[in-house]
């Protein structure tokens, strides 16, 4: 076969350009006791769809920061409810957290369309397909089985899940389709379990062999001397595995991602990510969150940077059609109770 | 009139056609496939520019212009709504009004938590039964006394615990503002010696704070000052504090990094602590006064319970404060005249 053709995807977004808009979201959020962080938001991934780029061309984010914000007034409402309900009786709290179980799929599936319809690219809108049913197998059936299979069942359902979230979208009116192989998930999960374990072990036996001279000094130290370090330990530790897994995932499920002729390719490392997670966790942490653009921005930059399109992007076989518009609630139900959706 | 290069997309397909674009007083236009297309300026949408992306005009038939000339696109008149992003983004790129933002970011923030949280909570502590909160201190209670929590039942002999219940009653009655309450002892087990004043004026000490006292005055005088958290609901409002900036923080957090808004809140969560402890701290001075208990019993308690936490077990009246030498300061003083020799 001869060279394919490789069409990179740049992201120009610069730090200090973007602190100023981060520092002015948050001061008018503040202002407004929260009630501009929706147009934040907006503002906020205006930014980065715009300093996106593909042949020239850059995405664009339409959301209305009115949905997002009766969205935002919706989930508030129900935060609050719950919260008091808690503190009535359990019993009331576990009525709650089931039905919102019982709500997730719709929830997931209506963030997932909200989000797709208001992003664009060269004029076309995408959009989210996804199945109300698949969404309930994937989120709420498969997990309580996984469960009873002790969790072997996880890389399969993580498979399931992105092959959802991949085949469900559409650019215009083409859909994507996803080919990811369950036996690479499964390599994937147990490389990432294996070096948690490792980690585990390493670090269990530094602090044994530290102690080990000292006797029992480590019973009688203080509990602010010893559980701040084994947190910090600990925090680490699941940041690297956490950025190891997510190297390996992102790059299988572009790499069997295919959008009409358009294939991707992805080559994210295991160890620039963890590299870049560590350093984000610990400049984030000791400059008091006023790096938080920084590290967003070369997030962004490293991940498009290991991006590419495969074949020829003869855009002109693209076509869309006009969508109406869908309110943000489902969107914003997701986001306060951070329901993490595992597509990059 | 002004003529500047744009794309050109047409909603349809996803190709850019590179058109030529002419401003004119009242129109726009622009020549593709052979065909000329020209909009009422007053119909297009331009919109808000973000950072140095390409800027963007959407038109009336649902395409769109987007165009690398940001000074051609600054000259376009734009809709009245639109002129407050254009200031932002004047704000945004100009380094002394980012830095402008940041210190009003910084003192806002600051104030919201430090002052408005503590008020809010103030206001909806008002608002809450007696009943609601004395039931929650109970639940509280049930739970700290449960297998798994902090408590086990009192050794201490029932003569030893009237002798206290009695001494707090007549040190109680010879003031006006002894707040309702109620004296409960356990044995603290891993927290050793403490005391603590749960909503609704559940007030609990434990044997080996008991033990730890020299004479009945140190006990009555950390008695005093749980009284001063019971007097101030200091435990409630302490409660409503940590849910409210949580309220706060889910209402920010939408759009930032929780760590990073969430970290200068917990350091300001310390400092609500540490301000209740100054006031339950005046309230006891003031109790011990006027009973005529010499305010030195309170500083002495502090002191062992000091000298006792070096062992690791940090009482909460310590972990919060931790310059126990300028605490005590003010309990140096002797008593009032009214006390006589």
């Amino acid at each position: 076969m001869s060279e394919e053709q490789k069409t990179p995807v740049v992201f120009t977004g610069k730090a200090g350009e973007y602190f100023g808009i981060w520092i002015v979201n948050l001061l008018l959020s503040i202002l407004t006791l929260g009630i501009y962080s929706a147009w934040a938001k907006v503002r906020r991934k205006k930014y980065f769809y715009q300093h996106t780029f593909i042949d020239g061309v850059a995405f664009d984010y339409h959301a209305s920061p009115i949905s997002i914000l009766n969205g935002r007034f919706l989930a508030f409402g129900l935060f609050v409810l719950y919260s008091i309900s808690a503190e009535i009786s359990p019993i009331l709290s576990g009525v709650f957290i089931i039905a919102f179980i019982v709500f997730l799929p719709w929830i997931i599936v209506r963030s997932l369309t909200f989000n797709a319809r208001n992003s664009s690219y060269r004029g076309l809108r995408f959009d989210f397909k996804g199945r109300l049913w698949d969404a309930v197998l994937y989120y709420i059936l498969l997990p309580i089985l996984m469960v009873l299979t002790l969790g072997l069942l996880y890389p399969f359902i993580s498979q399931r899940r992105n092959r959802f979230l991949a085949e469900g979208h559409r650019f215009g009116r083409s859909p994507f389709t996803a080919d990811f192989k369950v036996k690479n998930f499964y390599i994937a999960y147990l490389k990432a379990l294996l070096l948690l374990v490792g980690l585990f072990l390493a670090a269990g036996l530094f602090v044994g062999l530290l102690n080990a001279n000292k006797a029992d000094a480590w019973a009688k130290e203080s509990m602010q001397q010893t559980i701040v370090p084994l947190l910090f330990t600990y925090l680490l530790i699941l940041t690297i595995c956490g950025a190891f897994l997510r190297a390996r995932l992102l790059n299988l499920i572009w790499n069997g991602t295919q959008l009409e002729h358009v294939g991707f390719s992805a080559n994210l490392r295991s160890r620039d990510l963890v590299w870049l997670y560590a350093t984000n966790l610990l400049l984030i942490v000791f400059s008091l969150g006023l790096l938080t653009p920084w590290a967003q921005i070369r997030t962004m930059r490293y991940h498009a940077e290991r991006l590419s399109l495969v074949g020829e992007t003869n855009f002109e076989r693209f076509v869309g059609e006009k969508k109406a518009e869908i309110k943000a609630t489902g969107e914003e139900v997701g986001e306060m109770f951070d329901v993490e959706l595992a597509l990059g | 009139m002004r003529v500047f290069e744009a794309d050109y997309f047409d909603g349809i397909t996803a190709d850019a056609k590179p058109v030529f674009v002419t401003l004119e007083d009242q129109h726009l236009s622009f020549g593709v496939g052979g065909e000329s297309e020209r909009f009422l300026l007053s119909a297009v949408r331009p919109q808000a520019p973000v950072g140095s992306a390409r800027r963007v005009i959407e038109l009336p038939d649902g395409g769109r212009l987007e165009t690398r000339n940001h000074a051609a696109f600054g000259s376009l008149r734009l809709p009245a709504g639109n002129r407050f992003w254009r200031m932002l983004h004047f704000i945004e790129n100009h380094l002394g009004w980012v830095l402008l933002a940041l210190l009003l970011a910084m003192l806002a923030g600051w104030g919201m938590i430090r002052y408005g949280v503590p008020l809010a909570a103030e206001q909806v502590a008002r608002m809450v039964p007696a009943d609601t909160e004395s039931s929650l201190g109970e639940q509280v209670l049930r739970a700290m006394d449960h297998k798994y929590g902090y408590f086990k039942p009192t050794r201490l002999k029932p003569e030893r615990r009237q002798a206290l219940q009695q001494a707090l009653a007549a040190f109680c009655a010879r003031q006006e503002t002894c707040p309702p309450h109620r004296l409960e002892f356990r044995r603290g087990g891993d927290i050793g010696a403490n005391a603590m004043a749960l909503p609704g004026g559940i007030i609990v000490v434990t044997d080996e704070l008991v033990a730890l006292s020299r004479n009945e005055d140190q006990v009555l005088a950390v008695l005093a000052h749980e009284l001063g958290h019971v007097q101030r609901r200091h435990s409630l409002r302490h409660a409503l504090q940590a849910t409210l900036s949580g309220l706060v923080l889910v209402a920010l957090t939408g759009d930032f990094d929780a760590l990073a808004s969430g970290l200068p809140a917990v350091l300001l969560q310390l400092n609500y602590s540490r301000s209740m402890e100054t006031e339950a701290d005046a309230y006891a001075l003031a109790a011990l006064r006027q009973v005529c208990i010499p305010p030195s019993a309170f500083a002495e308690i502090l002191t062992a319970l000091q000298r006792q936490a070096k062992g690791g077990k940090m009482p909460e009246m310590l972990s919060s404060h931790p310059d126990t030498a300028a605490r005590i300061a003010p309990f140096a003083g002797g008593l009032p005249a009214h006390c006589g020799t």
